[in-house]
């Protein structure tokens, strides 16, 4: 540095006066700046301190692993859902609690609106125009309002506006059980019969002398015979009125693991170490040689198999469910009275209000930037690869999508980001997510300073995990260039 | 080329002979499934199977939902929630005396909507004016009116205005008073205000409990008499029906006869009778009371009996809500509510008493759209003259010189007169304005001489030129921070403007000459303005408004044009600094927009409100308003910055080089080449930008503040309204709907008419 600037001094131009060389300008400048700068956040922090001396509240206190940090205090509430606390527990693990919370609705609203932003986006350059100008109106409609009144609306309008635990709604009914395997066996028909008659017509027309009987039918007949004979008997077999839905929140069968659980995970492991490992070596025979590999059938073949052998070879069943059961109490004048339901999972209205809200607002901005990402792929493209013979379907996952793709992430990164921020508006309908537990940890306590800083520190972790995680996905995406 | 040497000789023998047909086919129609509504159908509901299924889906969506909605909006939902308090959205708890400045602020607006529409519209940027008129007016402004927005506007104004009006049946909700022996208020007096034209009409019918609360009213929950004599029988009537099937419950006792007398008196406010009302053994009368003057007005009861009771219905009685603030006006208007024996009697409320259950569509338009129609056609009425005039307006203003920079200045200036009429006016507070604006009037001459002349100053007098910048603009401002007389402060100011007067060369002082004219003009006319309001009473006329009165749709904006206005400077100072190549600049820059964009903005609301007052004392008298916009203004500066580095990214880096090499400085390329380009690109982001901010005004509801959603918390917290959250937040969503589709509309029509450049990028 000192050499460098002696370097410098020797060989300056000395026609040049020392006000206006331009590095010397540009040093100072920044000097003063910086100056400036720590000067005024000194000023600041030191202003901040003493206002809190003089209002005998405590100081910041940043030293979370200090072993008597209040962070090791007990929290004096309790938090209720995803990760438990109770009031003695410990501040730093309510907050752990929130954090938990936090995320829980965080990964499941990116996964839910990336789903949902695609469907409205698809829907936007649909040729339908109902389903085009549908999909048009409920963007504008959820851009257009701010997040917070969406919120707001849909946990006091539509969740607290369900049924009280009394008059509780169970799902399914025999009824609809009944009607919905009926309605299997009648589309299971309807799809045999159309096979059936698309496969007569191909035989006619090849007595004719033109194309015989399309062979992709019979696959295909097969596959939605699979799917809808799948569904009718999981319907037939499920038990009725396993789901209730009131105001307390949506309780649903509860998987527990067993003891057996860690054993099946290792089966687990084992099948997807297996179905990668095939997927990698039938892809590349494809690559290589041309022929067809099915890498994914390989693949999802060999991983079921592994997990059916892993099921049947640990003694009992590896997850355990628990049905909801309903409690029954009996009120003054032999009223009986359901008064909550005991066992399952419950997905707490609030919890509910903020996952629905987070997608609904979110899917509206992905579906607009998955539609300027389909757009961006010029239609030469697509006239092109429908000129080499490809599918619509190859056309669509090998020509459009990577296309699309390069001009969807960036802005996509952005959104998840937004949501991850905007999930702390939570604690305006009253869910526990770690803006909430600071809030009514600063309540408590009276730590404001120490409880805002650790509560900036997390957003800004999760800020810097989403960005880089999409940078890398982007990195991944971008053309290769010179 | 003939028949035989066509190469394609593959093909099957020709026969010998050929015939062509001279005239053309005849035409045929396209077939039916390819034009009209069909082809129109086959082309977008029914092209294949899948999009058969998918229209079908769609129907099947859209019927249920209408349906739905449909049966709520006009059965159950309680729009009065929203049609009470209109006056609440507005301006939240803004004094009532004082509306008229909020009108006024809200007409200058839209008459400046309106001027912009037109020369946005018809002037493309950088054309000087529109040449002289050379055409009736009359003609001009029939040619150039946009017809389609008239059109909307003449309909929207019919049905306003003639929908209550055939239908004379539309009219305020009723009000129903209880009266009974066993109600708790005993013997009880409502004052209410009637205006000459009023008439109402009152009818006391008995209240038959026995079938529920008459006509679907219901009292609020709490205990009122109506609902405890109501739920006395619906006991009754459980223990009654289990009795007869189980026989371990005896059978309750019976309900008392009713039997009850009502006298009730309409006194004025001189307490002469104007009205008398009396029923005994359960019949049903009705009376028109014919009112002679406005004012106060005294309902009393008097009543006898033992049990059951009597509906007094009160029709075309002026609905208010029971806050304190609502009675101001009438107050103001009427005196105060005339006492009754020397006790004061309370005013009659609406909210006694609500809608219960399904109606009709006939009541729905009786008792929900018509109030609303009458309390928001006046309004739409005054916003559609207002936009015409300032329309009109914008056709003269276009045949003035640069009519787009004088709208732009209007706008300025609007902003100016917005602070003031909202805040109100302060002397004191306005001279330490108009002395900032001195300092800066000094300052500015001098950096736009050094911006453009960039060093053509006379060889060798750059620290004179330095020391007379700083004189000259610090000397008013130090000055005043330190309160010495305004003279002294004026005297070291011309020091430094002579000074800088020395160190130009005459180039550069023709230009200083004429910027520093302009800009002593402008403070000329700031202090003229102040001496013209130290002698008028403008003072007493404008008074202050403290933030925390601030309300509704006023806050909302307030906190919107603030933070948007003083975000943008800041997020291109920020942008600059990310791009610039001295290292310290650049990451103070980065950590700064970093740090902020990756932090919800709710944090920096919470941090903005508990910390604000502990950085130094003079800001703990700074109130909620005021640290709710400083932590939205740095939150959207972040944003700003980004956005605007995108756009500087954007410019080519042969503009740079072009600037450089004509022998630009730095600071030139930056302010004429790099930077009208770069905020030209990012027009949509920027106006994107700006609506996320308008819509994040609703998160200051979280610390508390009555905005718009606050607003709307407390109307549907009134015990006469709870329960009507969705009406109301479907209310003020709409009201958000409608900014922010403006300002995105407003977007696309100046990207699509504006700048050339704009579109070009």
């Amino acid at each position: 540095m000192i050499r460098s600037a002696m370097i410098w001094l020797r060989h300056r131009d000395s026609s040049v006066p020392v006000w206006r060389d331009i590095r010397v300008l540009q040093l100072v400048g920044q000097f003063i700046f910086a100056l400036a700068v720590i000067l005024v956040i000194r000023e600041l922090v030191f202003n901040v301190l003493d206002s809190l001396e003089k209002l005998e509240r405590p100081s910041p206190d940043l030293l979370f692993w200090d072993a008597d940090h209040f962070f090791r205090d007990p929290a004096r509430f309790s938090i209720h859902e995803g990760y438990k606390t109770e009031s003695t527990d410990p501040i730093y693990l309510a907050f752990w609690a929130g954090i938990w919370n936090t995320l829980r609705a965080c990964v499941l609203g990116i996964i839910i609106s990336t789903i949902l932003g695609i469907i409205i986006g698809v829907s936007r350059l649909s040729n339908n125009f109902l389903v085009r100008n549908i999909a048009i109106i409920y963007v504008e409609i959820f851009q257009n309002t701010p997040l917070l009144v969406q919120l707001i609306f849909i946990y006091q309008g539509v969740f607290l506006a369900l049924p009280l635990i009394q008059d509780v709604l169970t799902f399914p009914s025999e009824n609809l059980k009944d009607g919905l395997v009926q309605l299997t066996i009648i589309a299971g028909a309807v799809v045999l019969a159309v096979g059936a008659i698309t496969y007569l017509r191909g035989v006619l027309r090849a007595q004719n002398g033109g194309e015989g009987p399309n062979s992709a039918i019979r696959g295909r007949v097969i596959l939605s015979l699979a799917v809808i004979g799948i569904a009718g008997a999981v319907l037939f077999v499920l038990p009725a009125d396993i789901i209730y839905l009131s105001i307390r929140g949506l309780v649903i069968p509860a998987l527990n693991p067993t003891d057996s659980f860690s054993t099946w995970l290792i089966f687990w492991a084992v099948g997807l170490l297996a179905g990668g490992y095939l997927w990698v070596t039938r892809s590349r025979l494809e690559r290589d040689t041309g022929t067809p590999g099915r890498p994914w059938t390989f693949a999802t073949l060999a991983f079921v198999v592994i997990v059916v052998v892993g099921w049947v070879i640990v003694s009992g069943a590896p997850l355990s469910v628990e049905t909801p059961e309903p409690y029954f109490a009996t009120r003054s004048g032999g009223r009986v009275v359901l008064t909550k339901i005991d066992g399952g999972e419950t997905i707490s209205p609030e919890y509910a209000a903020l996952l629905v809200g987070l997608v609904l607002y979110t899917a509206a901005f992905i579906g607009e930037i998955v539609r300027a990402g389909i757009q961006a792929v010029s239609y030469g493209q697509l006239e092109a690869a429908y000129a080499l013979g490809l599918t619509k379907g190859e056309t669509l996952r090998r020509i459009i999508l990577p296309q699309a793709l390069r001009v969807i992430i960036p802005p996509l990164g952005n959104q998840y980001l937004n949501l991850t921020k905007n999930s702390s508006l939570a604690t305006a309908i009253g869910f526990m997510d770690v803006f909430a537990v600071t809030k009514t940890l600063i309540h408590q306590t009276g730590r404001d300073v120490t409880m805002i800083i650790a509560v900036m520190i997390t957003y800004l972790f999760f800020s810097l995990t989403i960005s880089a995680g999409m940078n890398w996905l982007n990195g991944r995406m971008r053309l290769k260039e010179r | 080329m003939t028949e035989q040497e066509h190469p394609s000789s593959q093909q099957p023998q020709r026969p010998a002979q050929v015939i062509i047909h001279w005239e053309p086919a005849p035409e045929r129609k396209p077939p039916v499934t390819e034009t009209g509504v069909i082809g129109w159908l086959s082309k977008n509901l029914f092209g294949s199977t899948g999009d058969t299924v998918l229209t079908v889906i769609s129907v099947l969506v859209i019927a249920v939902m209408a349906q739905v909605l449909l049966k709520w909006s006009i059965a159950d939902a309680e729009w009065t929630s929203v049609t009470n308090n209109l006056r609440l959205f507005m301006n939240g708890r803004y004094p009532v005396p004082q509306i008229g400045r909020v009108r006024l602020i809200l007409a200058m607006l839209v008459f400046l909507s309106g001027l912009t529409w037109y020369v946005v519209g018809r002037v493309p940027a950088g054309v000087k004016s529109k040449g002289s008129p050379n055409k009736p007016l009359v003609w001009r402004i029939l040619d150039q009116m946009p017809v389609g927005a008239v059109i909307v506007t003449l309909i929207l104004l019919a049905i306003l205005y003639g929908v209550p009006i055939f239908s004379n049946q539309i009219h305020h909700t009723p009000t129903y008073l209880y009266v009974s022996p066993t109600t708790e208020r005993g013997d009880f007096n409502v004052a209410m205000a009637f205006e000459a034209d009023d008439d109402p009409t009152l009818t006391l019918f008995p209240a038959d409990l026995t079938a529920g609360i008459p006509k679907g009213f219901s009292d609020t929950p709490s205990a009122d008499a109506a609902g405890q004599a109501e739920r006395a029988f619906n006991t009754y009537q459980t223990q009654l029906e289990k009795s007869e099937t189980d026989e371990s419950v005896e059978p309750p006792e019976p309900l008392p006869d009713p039997d009850v007398a009502v006298t009730v008196r309409v006194l004025d406010a001189n307490l002469n009778e104007v009205a008398v009302l009396a029923a005994d053994d359960q019949e049903t009368i009705t009376l028109p009371v014919d009112i002679a003057i406005d004012g106060w007005y005294l309902v009393t009861f008097e009543i006898s009996g033992e049990a059951g009771g009597y509906w007094l219905e009160v029709d075309t009685y002026e609905v208010f809500t029971s806050g304190g603030e609502t009675l101001a006006p009438l107050v103001e208007a009427y005196g105060e509510i005339p006492e009754l024996d020397g006790e004061r009697v309370e005013v009659g409320d609406s909210g006694f008493l609500r809608y219960r259950g399904s109606r009709s569509f006939k009541e729905f338009s009786r008792l929900q759209v018509g109030p609303f129609f009458e309390a928001s056609r006046d309004v739409v009425l005054s916003v559609a003259v207002i936009t015409a005039i300032g329309y009109l307006a914008g056709m003269v203003l276009v045949y003035l010189p640069k009519p787009r920079m004088i709208m732009q200045y209007l706008w300025i200036l609007s902003l100016f007169a917005t602070i003031i009429l909202l805040r109100g006016f302060n002397h004191n507070e306005y001279m330490a304005v108009a002395r900032l604006v001195t300092g800066l009037a000094l300052m500015g001459p001098a950096l736009y001489g050094y911006l453009n002349a960039s060093f053509i100053n006379r060889e060798g007098q750059e620290p004179v030129l330095y020391l007379g910048v700083v004189i000259a603009a610090l000397a008013p401002i130090g000055f005043y921070l330190i309160s010495a007389p305004f003279a002294m402060a004026m005297a070291v100011a011309g020091l430094g403007v002579v000074l800088i007067w020395y160190a130009l060369d005459d180039r550069c002082r023709r230009m200083y000459l004429r910027w520093m004219v302009i800009s002593l003009g402008i403070a000329l006319i700031v202090y003229l303005l102040a001496q013209l309001a130290l002698n008028s009473s403008i003072e007493e006329e404008l008074t202050f408004v403290a933030t925390d009165r601030w309300g509704g749709v006023v806050l909302t904006l307030a906190l919107a044009i603030v933070s948007i206005t003083a975000s943008f400077p800041i997020g291109v100072l920020l942008a600059l600094g990310r791009r610039s190549q001295l290292p310290v600049i650049k990451w103070f820059s980065v950590g700064s927009i970093e740090f902020v964009r990756g932090v919800p903005l709710i944090t920096i609301l919470f941090m903005a409100n508990i910390m604000v007052p502990w950085i130094s004392e003079g800001l703990a008298e700074v109130d909620d308003v005021v640290r709710a916009m400083v932590g939205m203004t740095f939150f959207s500066a972040a944003y700003v910055a980004e956005i605007v580095r995108g756009g500087l990214q954007a410019v080519p880096v042969g503009q740079t080089e072009a600037a450089k090499a004509v022998g630009m400085s730095g600071w030139q390329t930056t302010v004429y080449i790099v930077m009208p380009q770069a905020l030209r690109a990012v027009i949509p982001a920027l106006v994107g930008q700006f609506i996320s901010l308008f819509k994040d005004t609703s998160l200051v509801f979280i610390i508390g503040l009555i905005e718009l959603l606050g607003v709307a918390r407390t109307v549907y917290q009134q015990a006469e309204f709870i329960g009507t959250q969705k009406e109301v937040l479907i209310f003020i969503g709409i009201i958000y709907f409608i900014g922010s589709y403006a300002m995105s509309y407003t977007s696309r029509r100046i990207e699509e008419t504006g700048s050339g450049a704009a579109r070009r990028l």
